[in-house]
């Protein structure tokens, strides 16, 4: 029924892509159509995160050189993506989420429901991920004893931890 | 596995019932899940992707999906053949608001478990590792947060979650984490398009910290002057006050589109039934209709529907065809490829003749 806003950057197509930045601690809403909005790399993804963390946390050189031990990322590759790359990057990159945690959400603490009657257990889900990592490693070297032992592994901790909720 | 069953809608969240049914199509609810035990998806391997799958799979089996259980694997096989009739399945998922873009366009091991009724659905290796999904007819957000913490609690049993004290349920982007609560609500606005007030909308929107979003969620267009708007906050507070702001804020948008078809039906009674009339004339004799048109005068039908001005024309059956009309749902229905714009064009508009024949 008729056509609503117009694109911002180009100003001819209508807009059909309505994003909420935070500049400067100020809200911004930017309308643009499907094409530009592609152009800006904005189209699919997680509310367009790349580009709202660029205007956050600005072009400037990394807060830290930190890199997860896990899975590797910087917080560079994730400014880049918009993803982290494992759980354990929340606690990595505390530092430098909280910033960016405030600016989003204004708030640095869940409050909301957990899983019920779950025994925190930080170090075996860590132990998990490593042995998976491993077990990557171990296929790609074609080292398929050592596959077969880490796959044993991981169902054993596995079943530990079934115990243990 | 054949979706054959899935020519007509039966989704329970076009039926067109439920609160505030003249301009709340349908009430969402979304929680993104991540395992404890993996790298997010978009770090794992394709191997680990597909233990992710298998664990989910098994898991489907028990879980609160609805009267029958389907779990489509999604997961690009070898050979060109078989992946184009994956590329309609997925499509077809996609156009039925059962999986995200992301799941129809991702790459790698991925799939999705859902209900015969096409309540609820759990997509796996999305952005998160699970995205729980609840939809209702209507404005019902109580009821989908209901739905999708059943199989929530259900998962829990079933897979580790990755959770912090602090943050919550972690999440692979930082805009979901804590709840990874995303609650929207669908709304008909054809009054609010037509009378150009949908700045105003989205103004009152982003003031209180809501988003706007189009008929396919996040990155679409609007198409029949549908428009979805949901919470971006999602940690520091909890679910249910996440419901409850966006509820709070709902009918000032609610009101706001009533207000202005009430104005135009008494000001241009005539102009607005003619705009009625004259749409679902063309639906009813066109020889060639787009998507974009065919959600065009699919929405003025409905503004004539739910203010009256219309009568014989069952809003449940007119809300089956905002998702008929897409080119994944044509090609099932006719069984063919329907390569060209000509070709899906004039499939529409047949399927539209049949449907809305008076
Ligand atoms: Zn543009
Ligand atoms: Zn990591």
């Amino acid at each position: 029924m008729g056509t609503i806003m117009i694109c911002q950057v180009c100003e001819s197509r209508p807009a059909t892509i309505h994003i909420t930045e935070i500049v400067n601690d100020q809200k911004k809403v930017l309308d643009l159509c499907e094409e530009c909005a592609q152009e800006k790399g904005l189209a699919h993804g997680s509310a367009n995160f790349p580009s709202l963390l660029k205007d956050l946390v600005g072009e400037r050189p990394p807060v830290s050189a930190k890199k997860c031990p896990e899975c590797g990322i910087t917080f560079d590759e994730f400014r880049a993506k918009g993803r982290f790359g494992c759980p354990k990057d929340y606690e990595v990159f505390a530092e430098d989420l909280a910033p960016l945690l405030e600016k989003i959400h204004n708030a640095k603490q869940h409050v909301g429901r957990v899983p019920a009657g779950r025994a925190p257990d930080a170090g075996r889900d860590e132990r998990l991920r490593r042995l998976r990592r491993d077990l990557a490693r171990a296929v790609a070297e074609e080292q398929y004893e050592e596959a077969a032992r880490i796959r044993d592994e991981i169902r054993q901790t596995e079943e530990a931890l079934r115990g243990v909720v | 596995m054949e979706l054959t069953d899935f020519l007509t809608p039966g989704g329970e969240w076009l039926r067109g019932d439920g609160r505030d049914a003249d301009v709340v199509m349908s009430s969402r609810v979304r929680l993104a899940r991540n395992l404890a035990g993996f790298p997010f998806a978009t770090r794992a391997s394709d191997e680990q992707r597909s233990e992710i799958l298998g664990k989910m799979r098994t898991a489907s089996e028990t879980l609160p999906l609805g009267p029958r259980r389907y779990f489509v694997d999604l997961t690009p096989p070898g050979s060109r053949r078989e992946s184009k009739e994956l590329e309609l399945d997925r499509t077809l998922l996609h156009e039925r608001h059962l999986i995200s873009t992301e799941l129809e366009k991702g790459k790698g091991p991925r799939g999705v478990a859902f209900g015969s009724d096409e309540r609820v659905s759990v997509m796996v290796n999305e952005e998160d590792h699970l995205r729980i999904q609840a939809i209702r007819s209507g404005f019902a957000l109580d009821e989908a947060l209901a739905d999708a913490r059943a199989l929530d609690v259900a998962l829990e049993g079933a897979v580790r979650y990755a959770v912090s004290p602090t943050y919550g349920y972690l999440t692979a982007c930082p805009t979901n984490v804590g709840t990874g609560l995303r609650a929207s609500v669908m709304l008909h606005l054809p009054a609010l398009v037509h009378a150009q007030e949908m700045n105003r909308v989205f103004q009152a929107a982003s003031r209180t910290g809501l988003a706007v979003r189009g008929f396919y969620g996040e990155g679409t267009k609007a198409m029949g002057d549908f428009y979805q708007i949901s919470n971006q906050v999602t940690l520091g507070q909890s679910e249910e006050e996440i419901l409850r702001k966006l509820s709070r804020m709902l009918p000032t948008f609610l009101e706001y589109e009533r207000k202005v078809r009430e104005h135009l039906v008494a000001t241009y009674r005539v102009k607005v039934e003619d705009k009625v009339f004259r749409a679902l004339a063309v639906l009813r004799a066109a020889r060639t209709v787009s998507t974009d048109e065919a959600m065009e005068l699919l929405s003025a039908v409905r503004l004539g529907v739910v203010t009256g001005l219309l009568t014989g024309v069952d809003l449940a059956r007119l809300h089956e065809l905002f998702v008929l009309v897409h080119p994944a749902h044509l090609r099932r229905q006719a069984g063919r490829a329907l390569d060209t714009a000509v070709e899906r064009d004039t499939a529409r508009a047949t399927l539209l003749r049949q449907r809305l024949s008076a």
